[in-house]
């Protein structure tokens, strides 16, 4: 269950950063990008809270 | 910046003791560490400030590269090396130097630094707040709140992060680890997005465009400094003063296995103060370019252009998760005064005065010199460390003076600081030194103050 969402986290960081890459090179449009950073984020925050070492300090 | 203010998550172990070998930590725990306690939300002020500054292309990039390294020098050459011969916190080391009245002055001082830097965190979550309820918020260079919804968005936000701050200050570290990597992943989007908006297609074209359309140079806004390679240079490298020169980090590098660690600040120099100030800058670049007589330095609608909802989020996320630490370290700082206070009642107040300061954004459009003040202000407890730890035994004078001999307080260190704080003063209000370069010349100035007053001071004691 970790491992999964570990890889999740990642595909969501790569989709948190993809879409402003593809805006550049003109594959998506401002709002597509936004979308797509929007859904990115929330399975960031979904995903990582699983595997990533609690710590305060 | 942390910022600037920022490492330096409160390490409440061995407080008053040297750190054991068994707590050691490696390198990869301070390369984690600086890298995300350095994308901070007054990122998003900083760079744009810079940008209102009349910076030209080759100034910020090379005076950021060249100021950043100096930083990452100033903690691998000076905090680190005595940090970790020492293994003590700063607090301690200070009691041990300058007696336990000196250090409270201290923390006082620190307290109020950064419960202003909490203040302009909580004026740049704000502003994401703005871009939802749509009420107007202040403009460039305005010092005063200019909306009611404005007041009620800064003083919700601040209420909200004063209470976490002062009762759930781990849930928030916990978000704010988590956090990191995706802020930092946003910060690289604002920063492509930007660039593209600004007619970039290739990134041959870089050098061009950053030159004639974004860091055009000329004369800065109304009411701003000029910047030139040498404001930002020293900028970069005296923003995080108060924690390397300063010596703050000795609490941090305490722990590290090895003094060259304190090459790992890289991490937070050139991912915060390089990357985001310049993904920042551009995003001010933009709303200038779309509508030149749009001024106003506010994160919220900066992110929201480039990056939609999650933007937003980002600015509240680097925020909060920065003004939460802060809250909690004024806090603390507050209470060393008064021991037996609540930290819980000490923080929801400290948080509540950061929360009116940050109604009016004269900390927040001022940054750049509230940033400078706070290093000179907190330089000459690092100079006296500094000279205590390296230059007194080989001039034969005694180092931990005050633990020596029982004082509550080391008039040498004491004065050294205020008279160093006394002629930094006098070279900006007479001299017409800017502020941005006075801790240097400050640093050597405590430093020969601290060796003539010990050498007084000793001498008198031996008699």
């Amino acid at each position: 269950m970790k491992r999964i969402a570990e890889i999740l986290s990642w595909i969501a960081l790569a989709v948190t950063l993809a879409p402003a890459c593809l805006f550049f090179v003109d594959k998506l449009d401002l709002a597509q990008a936004q979308a797509w950073m929007l859904v990115a984020t929330v399975l960031w925050f979904i995903a990582t809270p699983f595997w990533m070492e609690h710590k305060a300090s | 910046m942390s910022d600037q203010p920022h490492s330096h998550d409160p390490v409440e172990e061995f407080e008053r003791e040297r750190v054991p070998d068994r707590a050691l930590l490696g390198l990869k725990s301070y390369v984690g560490q600086f890298a995300g306690e350095h994308v901070a939300g007054t990122e998003l002020m900083i760079g744009p400030l810079f940008l209102a500054a009349g910076v030209s292309a080759f100034d910020l990039i090379v005076g950021l590269i060249v100021g950043n390294l100096l930083a990452v020098l100033s903690w691998t050459l000076f905090t680190a090396p005595i940090a970790t011969r020492v293994r003590l916190t700063l607090y301690f080391q200070l009691e041990k130097i300058c007696g336990r009245k000196l250090v409270t002055l201290y923390n006082v001082a620190n307290g109020v630094m950064f419960t202003f830097l909490a203040g302009a965190m909580i004026t740049v979550s704000a502003t994401a707040l703005g871009v939802w309820f749509k009420f107007p918020m202040p403009g460039f260079g305005d010092l005063m709140p200019n909306s009611l919804g404005w007041v009620i968005a800064v003083l919700a936000a601040g209420a909200l992060f004063s209470f976490v701050a002062a009762y759930g200050y781990k849930f928030v570290s916990e978000f704010a680890n988590m956090a990191v990597p995706w802020m930092v992943a946003v910060f690289i989007a604002f920063g492509i997005i930007g660039l593209r908006q600004l007619g970039l297609t290739s990134l041959g074209d870089f050098w061009h465009v950053a030159q004639t359309v974004i860091w055009k140079g000329g004369d800065p806004m109304p009411g701003q400094v000029k910047f030139t390679f040498w404001h930002v240079m020293f900028f970069a490298w005296f923003c995080n003063m108060a924690w390397h020169i300063g010596m703050a980090d000795l609490s941090l590098f305490r722990y590290a296995k090895k003094s060259w660690y304190g090459i790992a600040s890289a991490a937070g120099m050139f991912i915060g103060h390089f990357m985001a100030w310049i993904a920042a800058s551009i995003l001010y670049a933009l709303q200038l370019h779309q509508d030149p007589t749009n001024t106003a330095v506010l994160p919220g609608p900066l992110a929201y252009r480039a990056c939609g909802i999650a933007g937003l989020l980002c600015v509240i996320a680097a925020g909060w998760t920065t003004a939460n630490p802060t809250l909690y370290r004024a806090g603390l700082a507050f209470q060393s005064l008064v021991p037996s206070s609540s930290r819980f009642r000490v923080t929801l107040l400290t948080g509540l005065v950061a929360s009116v300061t940050a109604v009016f954004p004269l900390v927040t459009m001022k940054l750049l010199d509230f940033v400078a003040l706070w290093g000179m202000i907190l330089m000459p407890m690092g100079a006296v460390i500094f000279v205590d730890f390296w230059v007194l035994p080989r001039l034969g004078l005694r180092s931990n003076f005050a633990e020596a001999t029982g004082r509550s307080i080391n008039w040498a260190a004491g004065l050294a600081w205020f008279l160093t704080m006394a002629v930094c003063t006098a070279l900006v209000q007479f001299a017409g030194v800017q502020i941005y370069f006075v801790s240097l010349p400050g640093w050597f100035v405590t430093a020969i103050l601290y060796v003539a007053l010990s050498k007084l001071w000793q001498k008198k004691e031996a008699v």
